[in-house]
């Protein structure tokens, strides 16, 4: 890869174009408009092209994010989608739905020192070109994909192949080997979210037959159900979901699995070899508060659902309604409840977000944050619901909370609040939306006689490969991590895959792909002592001795964590951590 | 797409339709409900399994006309299909050991008690059935009550079949004269289940309830059907829809029932009109569909208009023989004319019927849309029947 040496000094993100906040107030309409190929180029510009491409292993499903900026950087479209498309099945969603502040560009050199490259919004950008450009993108994919093939012919090709989806001291998300051939094999998917789409589409690529199995009537689960319109729009997962379809992928939607047929029968009667189940985490949680039951009281998947799957924002011309009221609280921190704040903006609400802890805290993407505000959602932080107040009729009319405050950190590392005795005070609103995460559905884990699960109904599965405690069963996704986030699901979907080809195929060319890998490794070990020599010489001009040295450091502890048995993207982030906490102290 | 194999009005209000799909009908059992939306615009509605038959591959929904969804799902015909249909959801009523039951059924309720009834007698167990209505008018499944009851009684409210009452007037009856259940099983509007449950209470004999909540996935996530039972939330769609009677909040049930009825108030009123107006449109275009030979509604909302205009607009003898006297290009042409006259006058009538209907009329002016039943506009009896419907009580059952 060539080296950037003449790269773009400018510290901040090239700025993206969004819709104006009082017009979004009232529309559905996608609130970020991307990329036009100027900015985008003076974007992938600001990439050093690093060597340590930490980015690559902040990446779940394994993008060469340094590769494909850099051919933005060089104007190569085609080339750049063809690097992207390859490892992500879902590019266009990625680049608009990702948490890329704690993924590739939390990790990212240039934002140590002002922001991070704006990978999300490159990727993103390239997604689009693509639909703009489909005859150039297929080409390019074609070409990729048979370069691909040509160099795993021999091990050193292999390893050169391979090392821009390997984090340095690290290892590439496993893959289906190219060359596998699947097509002796039927692999039905249970659920048809991002773990399900990835994980049917690398299936596909291989030759299996595959049938995706969705309780609802549309395909998608999340992006279809959960993310609204003006963040992901419904055109764009149907196009993504229409190119999985055209790679020979079956959808069933109306297919409650579990109830119209269990595993059992897919695996017996219906004749399909290996089942992936990715049932995502969908049952909500609620607080336990009084008054839950009051009338303008909802979860957010309710209002999400009626929304986004429903389409009832199109009422009366779709037939759903969906409650608005004038004065609306949610509550909650995430992702979701960043969507149903906005969401309810747009019905026409006043709306509040109440959070237990600060906003530093805040689960939810910056981004998602940043754009509530400037559609004109107020934020309580440090405030938490004691109870909801409601008329004789039983309709809400107000919500009782108590301030908070924070005090030692607590098991996932957050502050845990504690209540402010005596600050108890009333918000007054006739719309409450809850928003306090999702757990995983049962359905699958009762009626699959042995299937390991945990206490919370997390199906239990092997790290590195997703299979089950059942033979032929592998699962992904929310319904093994519990609810986290599209690209992990992902992640999952495409270590499924290929553990599902080894599976299904265990004397395939799975068994090079081992020599392969160690060679990359090998070969990546090697190559970092003479890049940091080399990197001596010619170290990009704008970079300062104490980053690249930072740099060096990073990958050294992270090749030492990886060494002791942690998970490479885990590694590369606690090193990177552990560095920014080393400069700031 | 899941055709509908026939549909049968049981009463004025209630429609009886038989829907193919295979994998389900092998699967549902009585309790169990499946949700339907009849095309891309629709809503997702619950309706609870009425009958199957796994040879057939069918699948029997009984619902009444109360709501913009049920109104436009009443106006479909055998060999239309349904958009989805899915199922089975929910778990089957835990019927399994008993040996001595009452199964209860308000208004439309019935219908879903029905093959509970029918699956105790077929397991040697002995079934009392009480059925109650608003009035005689509205009675359904009487027979195929008798048939699988070992003694049943139909009440009515204002008394018009000879049973002026209550269903938990025979119920307590028949339990003070040592009936000896050992289930009683109550499906019907929230407040007749809510004092089901409390005259078994005192005798402790073990109640179910079928709760049918507001619904939108039906799959446990949007948590838009939970009901409080034994004072914490559950959801009807994937923990019920079956509780124990006694341990239900019917109130909270009732107070949850309310939080759409504004929504549902304005839909059926513009569902009417539109019911009313596609039947106009639908009747323009049957004569022109008459001079040109295509199809009415080709270019516009999909098959709803198609199958409203069906039917063919006749002409009287004498006005065809003077045709059959006509140059064939000049008949052509007087023919199209007269029969878009035809269909303008037929859809004005009926959508004029249907309007006074929809205002709130008397339910007889609607009913008689003869006018537009000539012209063949199968729509425009629909709409008049949909307009009707308009004005029928909220809840399910009575």
């Amino acid at each position: 890869m060539a080296k950037m040496v003449n790269y773009n000094r400018q510290g901040y993100k090239t700025p993206m174009p969004v819709l104006d906040p009082a017009e979004r107030a009232h529309t559905f309409a996608e609130v970020s408009l991307g990329y036009n190929a100027e900015r985008a180029v003076n974007e992938a510009r600001r990439c050093i092209q690093c060597n340590s491409r930490p980015c690559v292993a902040g990446c779940p499903v394994g993008v060469p994010v340094r590769e494909f900026v850099g051919h933005i950087a060089r104007r190569d479209f085609p080339a750049a989608y063809a690097a992207v498309k390859d490892a992500n099945a879902l590019p266009a969603i990625c680049g608009r739905v990702c948490p890329q502040e704690s993924q590739c560009e939390g990790v990212c050199m240039r934002g140590r020192k002002g922001e991070a490259v704006g990978i999300g919004r490159l990727e993103r950008f390239i997604a689009d070109w693509a639909e703009e450009h489909p005859d150039e993108a297929a080409r390019a994919l074609a070409e990729r994909r048979a370069a691909h093939l040509a160099a795993r012919a021999d091990a050193a090709g292999a390893a050169a192949d391979a090392e821009e989806i390997t984090p340095l001291g690290g290892k590439a998300v496993p893959v289906i080997p190219p060359g596998t051939d699947l097509s002796a094999f039927r692999v039905a998917v249970v659920g048809s979210g991002p773990a399900s789409l990835t994980c049917a589409g690398e299936l596909a690529k291989a030759g299996a037959s595959v049938t995706v199995f969705e309780a609802l009537h549309a395909v998608g689960g999340v992006l279809t159900y959960g993310i609204p319109e003006f963040r992901l729009p419904k055109s764009l997962v149907a196009r993504e979901v229409a190119a999985i379809e055209e790679l020979g992928v079956t959808f069933e939607v109306n297919a409650v699995v579990g109830k119209l047929f269990d595993i059992d029968e897919l695996m017996g009667e219906r004749g399909f070899d290996a089942v992936f189940v990715a049932t995502g985490a969908g049952l909500p949680s609620y607080l336990g508060i009084e008054g839950e039951g009051l009338n303008g009281v909802c979860v957010a998947n309710e209002l999400l659902t009626r929304v986004n799957l429903m389409r009832a924002y199109e009422y009366p011309e779709y037939e759903t309604p969906v409650f608005a009221g004038q004065r609306c609280v949610v509550v909650g921190g995430g992702n979701v409840a960043m969507d149903a704040a906005r969401t309810a903006r747009r019905l026409g609400a006043d709306v509040t977000v109440v959070y237990r802890r600060s906003r530093e805290e805040m689960p939810a993407r910056r981004e998602e944050i940043r754009h509530a505000e400037e559609e004109g959602i107020r934020f309580a932080t440090l405030t938490n619901p004691v109870r909801l107040i409601g008329d004789d009729a039983g309709w809400l009319t107000g919500v009782e909370v108590v301030d908070m405050e924070l005090g030692e950190p607590d098991d996932s590392g957050r502050r845990r609040p504690h209540e402010v005795a005596g600050s108890n005070h009333v918000i007054s609103c006739d719309m409450f939306v809850i928003s306090i995460g999702n757990k995983t559905n049962p359905l699958i884990a009762q009626t699959t006689p042995g299937l390991d699960t945990t206490p919370r109904n997390l199906i239990v599965v092997d790290e590195e490969t997703c299979a089950t405690s059942v033979p032929g069963v592998f699962a992904g996704g929310d319904a093994v991590s519990g609810a986290a986030t599209v690209i992990l699901a992902m992640g999952a979907g495409k270590r499924a895959a290929a553990g599902i080809a080894a599976y299904l195929n265990p004397e395939g060319p799975a068994a090079g792909l081992a020599e392969a890998e160690v060679a990359g490794l090998e070969l990546v070990a090697e190559e970092a002592v003479v890049e940091a020599e080399a990197a001596e010489e010619a170290a990009p001009s704008g970079v300062p001795a104490e980053e690249r040295a930072a740099v060096d450091e990073e990958a050294a502890l992270a090749a030492a964590l990886v060494a002791a048995g942690i998970a490479p993207d885990v590694a590369a982030r606690a090193a990177a951590a552990a560095l920014i906490e080393g400069a700031k102290g | 797409m899941y055709p509908i194999e026939s549909v049968e009005a049981l009463n004025d209000e209630v429609t009886r339709m038989v829907v193919r799909a295979p994998d389900i009908a092998r699967k549902i059992r009585p309790g169990q409900f499946i949700m339907l939306r009849i095309d891309e615009r629709g809503e997702r509605i619950p309706l609870t399994m009425n009958d199957c038959d796994p040879e057939a591959g069918t699948v029997t929904i009984v619902f009444q006309a109360v709501g913009a969804t049920t109104m436009r799902l009443a106006t479909l015909k055998a060999g239309d299909a349904l958009l989805d249909f899915v199922g089975p959801l929910g778990n089957p009523t835990e019927l399994e050991g008993a040996r001595r039951a009452c199964v209860v059924g308000g208004g439309l309720g019935t219908a879903i008690a029905y093959p509970q009834a029918k699956w105790l007698r077929d397991h040697g167990c002995e079934v009392d059935v009480i059925t109650g209505f608003r009035t005689a008018d509205l009675i359904i499944m009487e027979d195929e009550i008798e048939a699988v009851a070992s003694r049943s009684i139909v009440m009515t409210d204002d008394g018009s079949n000879g049973n002026k009452g209550v269903v938990t007037e025979p119920l307590q009856r028949w339990i003070d004269e040592g009936a000896g259940y050992d289930l009683v099983l109550a499906v019907g509007p929230v407040i007749m289940m809510k004092f089901v449950a409390k005259t078994t209470e005192p005798h402790g004999i073990r109640t179910l309830v079928s709760l049918n909540p507001l619904m939108i996935d039906g799959t446990g996530m949007c948590g838009g059907c939970r009901v409080k039972v034994g004072g914490e939330y559950l959801h009807a769609c994937v923990d019920g829809p079956d509780f124990d009677g006694h341990l239900v909040d019917y109130d909270d049930a009732m107070r949850r029932g309310v939080m759409y009825r504004g929504y549902e108030g304005s839909a059926r009123e513009a569902m009417a009109k539109r019911l009313a107006s596609e039947a106009r449109d639908c009747d323009v275009a049957a004569g022109l569909r008459a001079a040109d030979g295509g199809a009415c509604g080709a270019a516009g909302d999909g098959g709803r208009a198609r199958r409203a205009a069906r039917g063919r607009i006749t002409l009287d003898a004498a006005t065809e023989a003077q045709l059959a006297a006509m140059e064939p290009e000049k008949a052509k042409k007087v023919r199209a004319a007269l029969e878009a006259k035809a269909a303008r006058e037929a859809a004005a009538a009926a959508a004029e019927r249907a309007e006074r209907a929809g205002a709130g009329q008397s339910a007889a002016d609607a009913d008689d849309a003869s006018a537009a039943r000539a012209a063949g506009a199968g729509g425009a009896a629909g709409a008049g029947r949909a307009a009707r419907l308009a004005r029928a009580d909220e809840g399910r059952g009575e």
